[in-house]
């Protein structure tokens, strides 16, 4: 409790130094992309990213931006981002479909295994901070009904009690998982997007290394291990190499 | 006598070399000009005559004018009175290209061994009217020359075409002959005939050798070749105008006799070489709109007369199994310039662009022959479908109406193949993603709610903190209430520790009635005893004090059977005996004695 009446103390004269609050912000930048003005409204959302403040459709939005500017690396950075917060948007999942069409190489994401697949939106399917709240409550029901059923005299009652606290032994288990799981998912960059038009992938993190192969702006990479500036990358047809930190945004 | 043989002598002598008197005689070579004022572009004869024979000759410098023709050379011979005397003549036909005065040259020929000169002569040249130098120029060979003025009439192109009022997209035939009554020696185009308006097909091109057939115009007879023979089909209404063709002929004219001589009647003179520009004249052709009258709504433009053929080469399918479609159209008419035919195809066969085959021939009659239409068709999905009736429309000119064919239809019976039908989704789905390209991406968000980035509750301590107060929090609990059973629990054992002094109390009691000899009260006094004792010493509620609830808390307290059953038994004397009028004053001591041992027992056992 204290955090959060320390974190608030915190934000509040940086919201005091920042002209406008994201909200304002955020309808300014509407009006320049209606008027076909992307580079302002562009910079209207950065200025809300820097707030530290995030939302889906803020990062919706960038990409927008960006594809708009047909700056197609950074608008499927931006998309994959908001996908992140909302892993199911069908809207989200349209645009990054088209940014994938402008891209030269044609290595669209795979599609996970449903079982993966179905695990991932099922902790997905709402916020960290969610699931920890819903794991309180579901804690706070498992020991009530245990209590009630250590104290119930009736050998009926105690039988209810008892599957009760299991079942929801089990929900808190489960939810304290998830929340961590979404964490966790939204927390990890295991991917990133070429951002240079071209960039060689070496053998080695070196500047020297054998080119193994050529990948353009746009694709999607999958990071696997980092050392220093240089990231080790695999492709999804399982090819893999090294490249530089900075011709990659992190996803 | 001697003179006359004086005579005879001199005449044989002269006889004999009147040869070589001749070659004596003075040889004169001259230069001559048809005339020497002319304007540019006039055609100009000069002849340099030599009246022997002579060998080596030599040009004057022509470079002031354009020569047309030239050296011509012609050679006669003449007998008068026995001398025969030889001319030969060399002309040349130039035109003057600018205005001025020249000269001509010398000419130099060898004759009897000398080198004979021509004297040099002027020609002056004045400016040109236009129009008689384009005439010259055209017509100016057989005007310079009396021998070939009446070309026009020898030699001419006529272009002629079977018909002059068409419908749109029908053929006209356009032909060009040569009508001539001199040796033509060699041809050449010099001016194609333009067709505006018009697609055209060459049947016949003018490099190909012409056959020459004889035809009389106006009485007289021509020799006629044809030169070039042209489809034509309009592509818009009203007049068109083919225009002419200009073709370059060098006609090789006789040269006519200048005397009656016979001699010269006899060999012939000699002949020209005339280069004649010969051109045909425009023709119209009145282009009749198709009429809209009756139009059919599929009419594709076809003009002839035609008739349509269709075939499949399969009616019984497998998904995914390819056949061939095919349409023929064949006859006479712009076949070549039809649109394409288009069947409708169910949704659920695929089919390409069809090839396209001609076999067309152009002929004199037109163009005729037929195209055939392949369509290549794929069946997706199974089932029964149906490729309905072709129609085709064309126009016939010669009917001057609209004529619809029709193709039968197809049905096509398609069961499901071997293969899975994964191809076709893919195809379908392929198909969907370039339809989206021409759409844009979705609109922007217009309302957000914002969270602080990076806040998350898992990795803040006082969540866990939160997690752990409902742990305690039960725990706390529960060690309450287990303080709060045990102090319960106290209570009933000092209750039941109490029991047995309560119980002594009222056995004490129950001796003075008994030995007061009070039957109700001693009764009363045992039956309060014993289930005060048992209630106090079970914790039973006075208001559950029954036989029934006493058994059951007996037996759950594991006391004897035997003594529950005493314990009853007691009860059941006691209260028959305090509602019985029957007083057995006998059996007190004994039924006090059995209580006092059945608590007694209960006690002992309870120890125990």
């Amino acid at each position: 409790m204290k955090n959060i009446f320390y974190t608030i103390l915190l934000l509040f004269p940086l919201n005091l130094f920042s002209a406008e609050n994201p909200e304002t912000l955020f309808a300014k930048a509407k009006t320049a992309y209606d008027s076909n003005n992307f580079e302002k409204a562009l910079e209207a959302y950065q200025e809300i990213e820097k707030q530290n403040v995030e939302s889906f459709e803020l990062y919706y939005n960038i990409g927008n931006c960006y594809f708009k500017l047909n700056q197609i690396a950074k608008s499927i950075q931006y998309y994959s981002k908001s996908l992140k917060l909302e892993t199911n948007n069908s809207d989200a999942k349209n645009n990054l479909k088209f940014a994938y069409l402008k891209t030269r190489d044609k290595t669209e994401p795979q599609e996970e295994l449903f079982l993966n697949r179905w695990w991932k939106s099922l902790y997905n399917s709402t916020t960290s901070n969610n699931w920890a709240w819903f794991t309180l409550g579901a804690l706070f029901i498992f020991c009530a009904s245990l209590i009630s059923f250590l104290i119930a005299q009736l050998e009926s009652k105690r039988k209810l009690f008892f599957i009760f606290s299991l079942l929801f032994f089990v929900i808190t288990l489960v939810s304290l998982l998830f929340s961590y799981n979404q964490y966790k998912f939204a927390n990890t960059q295991s991917e990133g997007v070429v951002l240079s038009n071209t960039i060689s992938i070496k053998s080695a993190p070196t500047e020297t290394a054998t080119n193994l192969f050529v990948l353009h702006e746009g694709t999607i990479v999958h990071i696997i291990e980092t050392n220093q500036n240089w990231l080790r990358i695999e492709l999804d047809n399982q090819k893999e190499g090294w490249v530089s930190v900075k011709d990659i945004a992190l996803i | 006598m001697k003179t006359k043989f004086l005579n005879k002598i001199l005449f044989y002598c002269f006889a004999f070399f009147a040869p070589l008197v001749t070659l004596a005689q003075e040889a004169s070579f001259t230069a001559s000009a048809s005339k020497t004022k002319a304007e540019v572009g006039d055609q100009i004869q000069i002849s340099f005559t030599l009246n022997t024979s002579g060998s080596g000759f030599k040009a004057p410098n022509l470079n002031d004018f354009a020569v047309v023709s030239g050296p011509n050379q012609s050679t006669s011979m003449q007998f008068i009175n026995g001398s025969m005397s030889q001319t030969i003549s060399l002309s040349y036909i130039i035109i003057p290209q600018k205005e001025g005065k020249f000269t001509i040259g010398s000419a130099f020929i060898n004759a009897g061994g000398k080198v004979l000169q021509t004297k040099p002569f002027a020609i002056e040249v004045a400016k040109g009217s236009g129009k008689n130098t384009q005439q010259n120029s055209n017509q100016g060979a057989a005007n310079s020359n009396a021998q070939v003025a009446d070309m026009d009439n020898n030699l001419f192109l006529k272009a002629s075409v079977n018909k002059n009022k068409v419908y749109l997209g029908e053929q006209v035939i356009v032909t060009y002959k040569v009508y001539t009554r001199v040796d033509i020696v060699e041809n050449g185009l010099d001016k194609a005939p333009v067709f505006n308006g018009f697609w055209s097909e060459d049947i016949m091109s003018p490099n190909q050798q012409a056959e020459l057939y004889p035809e009389i115009v106006d009485g007289v007879k021509f020799q006629v070749a044809e030169i070039k023979k042209t489809i034509l089909i309009p592509q818009r209404t009203g007049t068109l105008q083919v225009e002419s063709m200009d073709l370059n002929c060098v006609a090789r004219v006789r040269r006519q006799a200048r005397s009656n001589d016979i001699f010269e009647q006899f060999f012939g003179g000699g002949h020209q070489d005339v280069r004649v520009t010969i051109k045909s004249k425009p023709i119209k052709i009145e282009v009749m709109p198709l009429p809209e009258a009756g139009k059919p709504i599929d009419f594709n433009g076809a003009v002839g007369e035609f008739s349509i053929a269709s075939k499949i080469n399969k009616n019984k399918f497998k998904t995914n199994d390819g056949a061939n479609l095919i349409y023929t159209i064949s006859g006479k008419g712009n076949l070549k310039l039809i649109e394409d035919i288009k069947p409708n195809f169910p949704s659920e066969v695929e089919s390409y662009d069809p090839k396209i085959s001609d076999k067309i021939n152009a002929s004199a009659g037109g163009l005729s022959g037929s195209r055939t239409y392949d369509y290549l068709i794929i069946p997706r999905v199974a089932g029964k479908y149906e490729i309905p009736e072709q129609t085709f429309s064309y126009f016939d000119p010669s009917k001057k109406t609209y004529v619809t064919l029709r193709a039968p239809n197809f049905e096509l019976d398609v069961e499901q193949g071997s293969e899975k039908q994964e191809n076709y989704v893919v195809n379908s789905a392929s198909k969907e993603e370039i339809k989206d390209l021409g759409n844009d991406i979705k609109y922007i968000k217009t309302e957000s709610k914002f969270s602080e980035k990076d806040n998350y509750i898992i990795t803040k301590f006082w969540f866990y903190l939160l997690l752990l107060l409902p742990i305690v929090a039960s725990v706390a609990f529960l060690q309450y209430y287990k303080k709060f059973q045990k102090e319960n629990s106290n209570i009933s054992e000092v209750k039941s520790r109490k029991a047995n002094k309560v119980a002594l109390q009222q056995l004490a009691a129950a001796q003075q009635h008994l030995t007061n000899n009070q039957f109700d009260a001693l009764y009363t006094e045992l039956y309060k005893a014993i289930t005060m004792y048992l209630a106090n010493k079970f914790i039973i509620p006075v208001s559950e004090l029954n036989k029934e609830n006493i058994a059951s808390k007996l037996s759950s307290n594991k006391i004897n059977e035997n003594i529950i059953n005493r314990v009853l038994q007691l009860l059941d004397k006691s209260e028959m005996a305090r509602f019985s009028p029957i007083k057995e004053t006998m059996a007190m001591e004994i039924d006090f004695k059995e209580a006092t041992s059945i608590i007694t027992e209960i006690e002992e056992g309870r120890k125990v």
